[in-house]
């Protein structure tokens, strides 16, 4: 048995149903926009996966093409904190894109079934043989070539033209990035076959991964590694200064921050502007209900009790708007993070919760039409009981600071 | 008490004056009124249009504030009451009947009728159910219950109105214009209601302006321009 105020908060939204749907759609709205600010924290997750899967190297070290063998490679892998050493070549070249000559770049991959670091892996098709050649799916998402496999590619090599096969559909992050941020089309091969395209023999790049990835021991490690590749036979110098990865660094990790900023910035104006449609919405609810008020009064009522049974009413939108504005939230979020993954990393993100803003949006679907009620629901215990039983439904006595900040205003006609 | 002695009266306006403002303009609704009215009265009050009726009824129930006088319950100053010490005396002790019913209009009569104990928190919540369906049988009622108020007559709607004062069985019951929008026959019926509570024991106070229905109070005052003029 319910009482007969408890009751009251309830049909009051009953008894008007279109209000409260449209209310608790502002609400749920108001409250979908806080989960955005969870879209970098599910980009993250998800990125963070994607450098556990795929691997990514700690540290790269980038010199002129040297030729490695697998007794250099056992050594540099001995190295205190080193837990694995990928070699690395590449040739920039042009493919055909009909009649179009597009840049493009072909990593040389050692051994594609042992990988250590950066590693490529398949997503359709398989690795490549002998004259094949992997695309990485960035390709396609950024449109810079969209082969598949079995289709054949012409190849314009400084060593000369070749014509090869997409063997299948693959990624890396280093690969990915490189489309992204350099729009070339990135392949994959093996090492053999951009020898050839090249006409250089070697490795220029060296990816390492640490047990240790701390800033200290990996610079040491990294020291080691440069020094030990110093003394190698047949090389000739490093062409860049080398990357050390911050740990949980990823690439493109800064840009997300700076479009989080951006998304936070924008959820705190929707936010702000649906607080002030609630509040305005609230205010007009309570102030219909002045005569009620003075009712309740009137027959023993105490301030808290009327407090009580509009505040309940408000709780309850804040219930309705908080689940359904929670669950469209971790929907929207999901589907947007997913879409920025895909576009950008090609990193399915999957439908996620960032445990902080699924709280902050359940408190403020529950408080902030509460919070935007208060002042209404304040105002209608102070009216004149006479004045209020006699009024008709009217905002009665709702005026506050603003209205009359307003009527002093001169620019106001008369009369409002 | 002993015998022949003047009961102490329930209520007492001594020296009552009431003006209101409206920007520059003043209106003096009441002008020094003296009333004394004795519990278990049933008291009439008739006047004409804008005389100070119910401005009257409304310093009795603490609804309005005196701007001069006194206003005195069974001994207590509402004049110097808080707003909230107001709702609870109110809630305790007076049961008010409007012109226009005032019921609720998202509530059925049964939870009109018992909003009263509801906010006084008297009793489980059994109880105070079993208590309002009990008031509203009372008032012939028992079978609409679960009426909304829109769904009820007007005559029905003052039925539960008065079921509601009854609520948390007050010693003083006011109505202002109790029967003013109800049929002849409706009104009577509602009269006759109000006679046989006062033969219960209850004080009735009411504002009408029915002549005929004031002739059958026990005791009628008639207000003029503010002012008492048959006490």
């Amino acid at each position: 048995m319910v009482s007969a105020s408890v009751r009251k908060s309830i049909t009051d939204l009953t008894h008007r149903p279109a209000r409260t749907v449209l209310t608790v759609a502002t609400l749920v709205l108001a409250v979908a926009s806080i989960s955005f600010l969870a879209i970098p924290t599910l980009i993250d997750d998800a990125m963070q996966q994607e450098v556990i899967d795929g691997r990514l190297a700690d540290a790269r070290v980038f010199m002129r093409p040297v030729v490695l063998t697998d007794g250099d490679l056992e050594e540099l892998a001995a190295i205190s904190n080193v837990s694995a050493v990928e070699p690395r070549s590449s040739v920039d070249v042009r493919v055909l894109v009909g009649e179009r000559r597009a840049p493009a770049r072909v990593i040389g991959v050692r051994d594609f079934a042992g990988q250590g670091a950066d590693v490529v892996r398949v997503e359709v098709g398989a690795f490549p043989g002998s004259g094949e050649l992997l695309t990485d799916v960035q390709n396609a998402n950024v449109g810079v070539y969209d082969g598949r496999a079995g289709d054949p590619i012409t190849v314009l090599g400084p060593a000369g033209d070749r014509e090869l096969a997409v063997s299948g559909r693959g990624r890396s992050l280093p690969g990915g990035e490189q489309v992204q941020d350099e729009s070339v089309a990135v392949f994959y091969a093996d090492a053999e076959a951009v020898a050839d395209l090249s006409g250089e023999p070697g490795y220029g790049e060296l990816a390492l991964r640490f047990d240790d990835p701390d800033p200290g021991p990996a610079r040491l490690a990294l020291d080691e590694v440069r020094t030990r590749l110093e003394d190698l036979p047949g090389f000739s110098g490093f062409s860049d200064l080398p990357e050390l990865r911050e740990p949980g660094d990823w690439p493109g990790r800064s840009d997300t921050e700076t479009f989080g900023q951006l998304v936070s910035i924008l959820t705190v104006l929707a936010l702000l502007s649906a607080i002030v449609l609630i509040s305005n919405t609230m205010s007009t609810l309570v102030a219909e209900q002045t005569r009620d008020v003075a009712v309740m009064r009137a027959i023993g009522a105490r301030r808290r009790q009327v407090v009580g049974v509009y505040l309940r009413t408000t709780l309850l939108l804040g219930a309705a708007g908080a689940v359904g504005g929670t669950a469209l939230g971790i929907v929207l979020s999901s589907l947007l993070a997913d879409y920025f993954g895909m576009s950008f990393w090609a990193v399915p993100v999957g439908l996620g919760i960032d445990p902080a803003v699924f709280g902050a949006s359940i408190v403020a679907g529950l408080l902030v039409p509460s919070v935007a009620a208060v002042p209404a629901i304040r105002r209608s215990t102070e009216v004149d009981l006479r004045e209020a039983l006699e009024a008709s439904g009217s905002a009665l006595g709702s005026e506050t600071a603003v209205d009359r900040a307003l009527r002093r205003a001169a620019f106001l006609p008369r009369g409002m | 008490m002993v015998s022949g002695a003047i009961p102490s009266p329930l209520i007492e306006l001594s020296g009552v004056e009431k003006v209101f403002r409206t920007g520059k303009v003043e209106y003096r609704a009441l002008r020094g009124v003296d009333l004394t009215i004795a519990p278990g009265e049933m008291v009439a009050v008739v006047g004409p249009s804008g005389s100070g009726k119910s401005t009257v009824l409304n310093m009795i129930t603490g609804i309005d504030r005196p701007t001069a006088g006194a206003v005195t319950f069974d001994g207590r100053r509402l004049d110097e009451l808080s707003e909230e010490q107001l709702a609870a005396w109110r809630g305790e002790n007076v049961g008010i009947i409007f012109q226009f019913f005032q019921l609720l209009p998202t509530l059925s009569a049964l939870e009109n009728a018992v909003l009263p104990l509801d906010f006084l928190r008297r009793g489980s919540k059994r109880e105070r159910f079993d208590r309002a369906r009990r008031n509203l049988e009372l008032v012939g009622l028992g079978d609409k219950v679960d009426h909304l108020p829109a769904e009820l007559s007007g005559g029905e709607q003052q039925r539960v109105a008065i079921a509601r004062s009854l609520a948390a069985d007050p010693r003083l019951i006011v109505g202002d214009e109790p029967t003013g929008n109800l049929d002849t026959v409706t009104a009577g019926e509602m009269f006759e209601l109000l006679l046989r509570l006062n033969a219960e024991g209850k004080t009735i106070l009411f504002v009408t302006h029915d002549r005929e229905l004031a002739a059958r109070a026990p005791r009628v005052i008639e207000i003029r321009d503010g002012r008492v003029v048959e006490p």
